[in-house]
């Protein structure tokens, strides 16, 4: 069935391609080929820049600069071409020639520096026709001094400032202000080294607390290894998959680097790194090896929780036959985070330790094949293997009376009845194991006016985790002796196998000598479980487009969707244990007791009924240009997610017996009390759920985003960049929204037998109750710097206009019930008219809900103020210095809703330092 | 009462020299003055007084309060007069800032014992009010305790209702309700002058006569389990003797104790859910409405959760605020569920969270005869004590006293 839409896709990938090279071969003005050969030399010393890549971005061509800094572009067809020239340590270097005859040039590039006369800390928005994005290179990492990925991520337009204190779990999110739905960061994918990482095979821990499929955390990403990042916000390339919200790329240092060390010390963080990079003989290639290791605490006061992690990392990259280049990384991260109380408490506290170990393989490779139909072949192979371990040791409570439920099977059992509280151990193992496998292959066609880069490729993931799962020291004493403490063992959970395919068509018209029309449009195919009954897949349709009017104004705008596959977590739920007291005879003669349980067992083996998470995304922005040297870029956005990952609720029905010492509980001749099984006191009818997910969550995104560059004031030396967005976020949930009856008098047969014996259950109209929250924050940020004095200084202003938090509460009905045999009875609004209706003896017309709307909560505007300083003492030292809240600003205010005063910017005051070393 | 005695002793004084044999008193009035709350515009009219000694007279009192008397033998008498009204009456007269419960019995009079009438002195007599209350909460446990591996135990809560007063009571039909808790207050007092809204109802079993209370006796509800506590937390209770135990089902649970069964309850918990930090408001009532009919809301601006049933305080016999400790400050007075001429004050724990083993108990007010009387001025910041020791049924504890 779902091979039908694989053929549909390859189809229309057979299609596109004669109508591709129909452009190269019918065109009459066929561009003839140049070669261009570029010798790269360092603009401070003059020397050749060994191991720097130049890309002709149109077309895919690229070269590595050999020993003399010479690089060759062959078959570069005649005309325009933007090259980019990239090289650790230099500032990017991107340049449109216009090409006509084979020729040869010199290009200096940039060391960075602060000796530059324009130095980058901020994000740079992207350029028109592409997906919108954000890009971080590694001087505003420096200068933001940041310890983990999601540092940085306060730089894009509408983030708020923050400083992380790496003692909890750090998972992105992008363009959303309700960071409780996991399935934003579920849907975010992270691509280090073009590999992603993946969270499908993270099974919720029950002893660390962390939810399966709910993101990556960013913890175990060393800031002080990445050399740049780029977050594609908008519409991303048919070539990311896997995802809903965004993608993170991220690039970290491969090739030659001075040595360097690093440390950075704030009150909740220490973390220090050193790296360096090798560049060996001719044709040997180039080796970097780094180490980081951080430690932090989230009160410095507090030694009752801390996390330690030491990362490293060796890089070898290497050219062979200057047209295949290759980069192989083995990187491992070790983290270690740990709960406790105070050590002196420890006999009667709870210690929670988690611990994970992980590796990871990447190879790049790019094939410079410069045929007609592979300008660059390029492919990616990664592995990654961990072993994740949380380790718990806590006193069980009693509470006077505990029944031991530890039966996996269904059925009536006698269980323990402790009374006296115990200590437990116990843990959860998981080890996710990621292989991923890419190639893509780009050409290109043109003619004169039109050029064309057609992208392709194709992804293969096998995914697993395989593990002991969750456990207990000892099963009889068990760490949660309710339903939810059942051991589970992960081995039998399948391994995830997922293939894609995409094909994409950049194209770039010039209209005019001015005027630019620039289209990227692409398609992806996405299948997991191929054959299996819980099969999903899902084509996502993807464009971006630009229309260039003149030198100074673009349009832009783009419409795609994007569809995140269902983790472990969601496709292989774990089976649900439901434990009914059947007896409780506690006499006053404790040897007399007896305590009986009812255990039923709701599995969902494979869940074949959810589908991918899509999310719509569209766009529409302008970005202006002026000649003196002001940027604006304008863009609104919409993103509409209809079915993210959430609870499902389906019920089963099943009877339980219970069972008392009037009726049902006999005594023997000894005593001792025994169960009538055929005698019981009460039959309840139990409605339960199977714990399935389904597509629920709903979530609809929506704002503009600004991001100014009014170019820099000369007489001071100082930039000013103004940043920030009005972002909406909407979510609410589809799935069937069931609730019992109310008012059934707790004296009732259905009232004794707890929460899940109702007469039946009312189905009420799903999704009328939203979250809504709204936000306006701009950020002014003003960076200052004076290359003589090998400084730079900035100060970012951050005012939130607006805040308005919302949970709207409508009047609903029901609109059906669903009885104890599960069969379903519409309600009409007849039946909610009549005022004397009834179901089951219960009165329909108090099951309308009308309650009053909650009041919306705005916040008055609250303004921070965050100040850094990088200064480079000499050309082998430097140091960075920033405070964060620097007037301290933490005033007591209140909101619309309550005359309550509290304090805002909490938290936000810190300071630190950051020093290094580069030999 | 100064005043009646100095009038006592100046007549003392005026016929200790006399010797004449007894003949009739001249013609004297005797005022009945109303207690002072009282007093204004009312007069304590058409109501019997009886002088008893060395014989018995009955007078009742004129539109003005007033006995004339016009002859009695002189002689040592008792003065003894009083009047019952409902509190809710009592109320309409003294204005609502008094705390009495509309069920409260309020007795307003006098009894003066061995008063010397020997001349035609007038005499202003000062009546008094009781509030007659048979029935009263005296202790609730509720902040549970840590046992012996120090985690919290919780399951040894109980209420006490005590007969304070010297006939014979009977729980048979009485109500015990806790009002909802949830934070912020989801109907403060003070927004509700008439309601009470209640989370969970116990009914007593019984049809009139089934389960007395003996004079200074009491009545323990075991609110989750009525069994010995002391077993695996050394400084709880024994509560195994409990007249009570709140459960659903008659044979589960301590098959040798009562059930108390719940009527109306908010969430599916099938125990008297006392929250071992507070707020707890405890109040025993009784009525002859059926209580299901009566109103029962969400909270307000919700559809779901909890249903609080919503009674008329007019059914309240006693009430106990107990509020709930913050980290930092006192406790938020606004957020009091029970009307002041229910309980004025409150009572609070020493402890945000609990589990520290403290009851909230009611004061004695004297040992007589036997049996204690405990205080009751409808102020739980005056009438109760904080102890550490929250056996049930034994009233002289030191700090009690």
């Amino acid at each position: 069935m779902s091979f039908r839409y694989l053929k549909a896709f390859l189809a229309s990938v057979i299609l596109l391609l004669p109508s591709a090279l129909s452009v190269t071969a019918s065109g009459q003005t066929r561009v003839k080929a140049v070669t261009l050969k570029v010798k790269i030399i360092s603009a401070t010393d003059g020397q050749p820049v060994t191991g720097a890549s130049c890309l002709v971005t149109d077309y895919g061509i690229f070269d590595i600069a050999d020993q003399n800094g010479n690089i060759r572009l062959e078959k570069v067809p005649a005309g325009k071409a933007e090259i980019s020239i990239q090289m650790l340590g230099f500032e990017d270097y991107k340049e449109t020639l216009n090409i006509q005859r084979d020729s040869s040039l010199t290009i200096r590039i940039l060391e960075s520096s602060l000796t530059l006369e324009q130095v980058v800390v901020t994000a740079k928005s992207s350029a028109a026709g592409s997906s919108t994005s954000s890009s971080i290179g590694r001087m505003a990492i420096d200068h933001l001094q940041a310890t983990s990925l999601k540092d940085i991520m306060q730089l894009l337009p509408g983030q708020l400032m923050a400083s992380s204190d790496m003692t909890s779990e750090e998972k992105l999110t992008i363009r959303t202000l309700n960071a409780s739905t996991a399935n934003n960061a579920f849907g975010t994918s992270i691509m280090i080294d073009g590999v992603p990482m993946s969270d499908n095979t993270s099974i919720s821990d029950k002893v660390s607390g962390s939810t399966g499929g709910s993101g990556v955390d960013l913890r175990q990403i060393s800031a002080d290894n990445i050399e740049s990042v780029e977050v594609i916000r908008g519409i991303p390339s048919a070539e990311y998959g896997d995802l809903t919200s965004g993608a993170v790329v991220v690039n970290t240092k491969a090739g030659y680097t001075p040595f360097e060390i690093r440390t950075k010390v704030n009150p909740t963080t220490l973390n220090t790194s050193f790296g360096k990079g090798w560049k060996f003989s001719k044709d040997a290639g180039s080796l970097n090896i780094n180490a980081d290791y951080a430690r932090a605490s989230g009160d410095p006061r507090n030694k009752n929780r801390s996390f330690d992690r030491v990362s490293g990392g060796i890089t070898y990259s290497n050219t062979f036959s200057r047209i295949w280049s290759t980069t192989t990384k083995v990187n491992f991260s070790s983290i270690v985070d740990l709960r406790t109380v105070d050590p002196d408490l420890l006999v009667e506290g709870t210690e929670t330790t988690q611990k994970q170990y992980s590796i990871r393989l990447t190879h790049n490779g790019r094939l410079s094949l410069n045929k007609i139909f592979s300008r660059s072949l390029t492919y990616a192979l990664g592995l990654t293997m961990s072993d994740n371990e949380s380790r718990t040791s806590s006193i069980v409570s009693a509470d006077g009376g505990l029944p031991v439920i530890t039966s996996l099977t269904a059925g009536y059992y006698q269980v323990p009845y402790i009374t006296e509280s115990y200590r437990a151990g116990g843990g959860n193992v998981s080890t996710p194991v990621n292989f991923y496998a890419k190639v893509g292959n780009v050409f290109t066609a043109n003619t004169s006016k039109v050029k064309q880069r057609f992208n392709m490729g194709a992804e293969y993931r096998l995914e697993s985790n395989k593990a002991r799962g969750f456990y207990n020291d000892d099963d009889f004493m068990p760490l949660r002796p309710t339903s939810n403490g059942r051991p589970r063992p992960y081995y039998d959970i399948p391994s995830l196998n997922q293939l894609s395919g995409y094909f994409e068509d950049n194209l770039t018209w010039d209209i005019t000598s001015r005027m630019v029309f620039k289209l990227q449009g692409g398609l992806r195919f996405d299948m997991l479980q191929p054959g299996l009954p819980e099969q999903v897949h899902s084509i996502s349709p993807r464009f971006n487009g630009s229309l260039k009017l003149t030198d100074w104004i673009t349009l832009r705008g783009g419409w795609g969707q994007s569809n995140k596959t269902p983790g472990l977590a969601h496709l292989y739920p774990e089976p649900k244990y439901m434990d009914r007291e059947a007896a409780s005879y506690l006499p006053s003669d404790a040897s007399k007791r007896m305590v009986v349980y009812n255990t039923r067992v709701t599995e969902v083996q494979r869940n074949n009924s959810l589908r991918n998470a899509t999310n719509t995304k569209s766009e529409i922005g302008f970005d202006l240009n002026f000649k003196n040297g002001m940027t604006a870029s304008v863009v609104a956005y919409r993103d509409y997610m209809a079915n993210g990952f959430g609870n499902f609720t389906e019920y089963d029905v099943y009877y339980a017996n219970y069972y008392t010492a009037r009726q049902g509980i006999a005594i023997d001749a000894s005593g001792n009390p025994y169960i009538q099984w055929q005698n019981p006191a009460r039959v309840d009818t139990v409605f339960t759920t199977s714990g399935r997910i389904g597509n629920t969550q709903a979530s609809l995104d929506r704002g503009v985003e600004f991001d100014i560059n009014f170019g820099q004031i000369k007489p001071i030396r100082t930039t000013v960049l103004l940043s920030g967005a009005y972002m909406e976020t909407q979510t609410w949930t589809t799935g069937p929204n069931y609730s019992s009856p109310s008012g059934i008098p707790a004296s009732s047969v259905y009232a004794q037998g707890g929460a899940n014996t109702p007469p039946f259950k009312l189905l009420y109209p799903s999704g009328l109750s939203k979250d809504i929250n709204r936000r306006f924050s701009v950020n002014l940020r003003l960076v200052c710097n004076i290359p003589r004095m090998k400084m730079v200084f900035s100060a970012s202003n951050q005012v939130i206009f607006y805040q308005y938090r919302h949970t709207t509460n409508q009047k609903s009905d029901p609109i059906g019930w669903v009885d104890t045999d599960l069969s379903y009875h519409e309600i009409t609004e007849a039946m909610l008219n009549d005022p004397s209706y009834t179901i089951k003896g219960v009165l329909l017309s108090a099951q309308r809900k009308n309650p009053a709307d909650s009041n919306p909560v705005t916040q008055p505007p609250i303004w921070l103020m965050n100040m850094r300083l990088t200064k480079d003492v000499s050309r082998n030292f430097g140091f960075s210095f920033f405070v964060n809240n620097a007037f301290f600003y933490m005033p007591y205010q209140s909101s619309s809703y309550s005359g309550t005063k509290t304090e805002r910017n909490t938290g936000t005051f810190s300071f630190g330092v950051e020093m290094f070393v580069k030999i | 009462m100064k005043r009646i005695i100095y009038t006592i002793s100046a007549a003392l004084l005026a016929i200790s020299c006399t010797r004449e044999a007894p003949r009739g008193t001249e013609p004297f009035l005797m005022e009945f003055r109303l207690p002072e709350e009282l007093s204004a515009g009312a007069y304590y009219s058409g109501q019997k007084v009886y002088l008893n000694g060395v014989a018995s007279y009955e007078f009742e009192t004129d539109i003005r309060g007033m006995v004339t008397v016009e002859s009695i033998i002189p002689g040592i008498y008792d003065i003894v007069t009083g009047m019952e009204i409902t509190g809710a009456q009592y109320k309409a007269m003294a204005g609502n800032s008094v705390a009495v419960e509309d069920r409260a019995r309020v007795n307003i009079g006098v009894s003066l014992m061995n008063q010397r009438i020997f001349s035609a002195q007038d005499l202003q007599i000062q009546l008094k009010t009781a509030i007659l209350r048979d029935l009263m909460i005296s202790k609730i446990y509720y902040s549970g305790t840590k046992d012996n591996m120090d985690r919290n135990y919780t399951t040894d809560s109980y209420i006490e209702i005590f007969n304070n007063s010297d006939e014979v009571a009977y729980i048979d039909g009485k109500y015990l309700g806790l009002a909802e808790s949830v934070s912020p207050a989801a109907y403060p007092s003070s927004e509700n002058p008439d309601s009470i809204f209640l989370r969970q109802v116990c009914r007593f079993p019984g049809s009139g006569q089934d389960y007395p209370v003996r004079p200074g006796g009491s009545v323990v509800v075991a609110a989750r389990s009525a069994r010995n506590h002391t077993e695996s937390a050394s400084t709880s209770i024994d509560l195994s003797d409990a007249d009570f135990e709140v459960k659903t089902m008659e044979g589960s649970g301590n098959p040798d104790i009562p059930m108390l069964p719940l009527v109306t309850n908010s969430t599916s918990i099938a125990t008297l859910n006392l929250l071992s930090g507070g707020p707890n408001a405890v109040v025993l009532f009784e009525t002859d409405e059926d209580i299901l009919s009566w109103p029962q809301v969400y909270q307000r601006g919700k559809t779901s959760g909890e249903l609080f049933l919503r009674m008329h305080r007019k059914w309240v016999m006693d009430g106990v605020e107990c509020l709930k400790k913050p980290a930092q400050t006192a406790p938020d007075v606004s957020s009091k569920r029970l009307q002041d001429d229910i309980d004025a004050g409150y009572a609070v724990i020493t402890s945000v969270n609990g589990y520290n083993h403290e009851s909230v108990e009611r004061k004695v007010s004297r040992y007589e005869g036997g049996r204690y009387y405990l205080t009751d001025t409808n102020n739980s910041s005056v009438d109760f004590v904080i102890l550490t020791d929250p056996t049930p049924r034994k009233y002289d504890k030191e700090g009690l006293q």
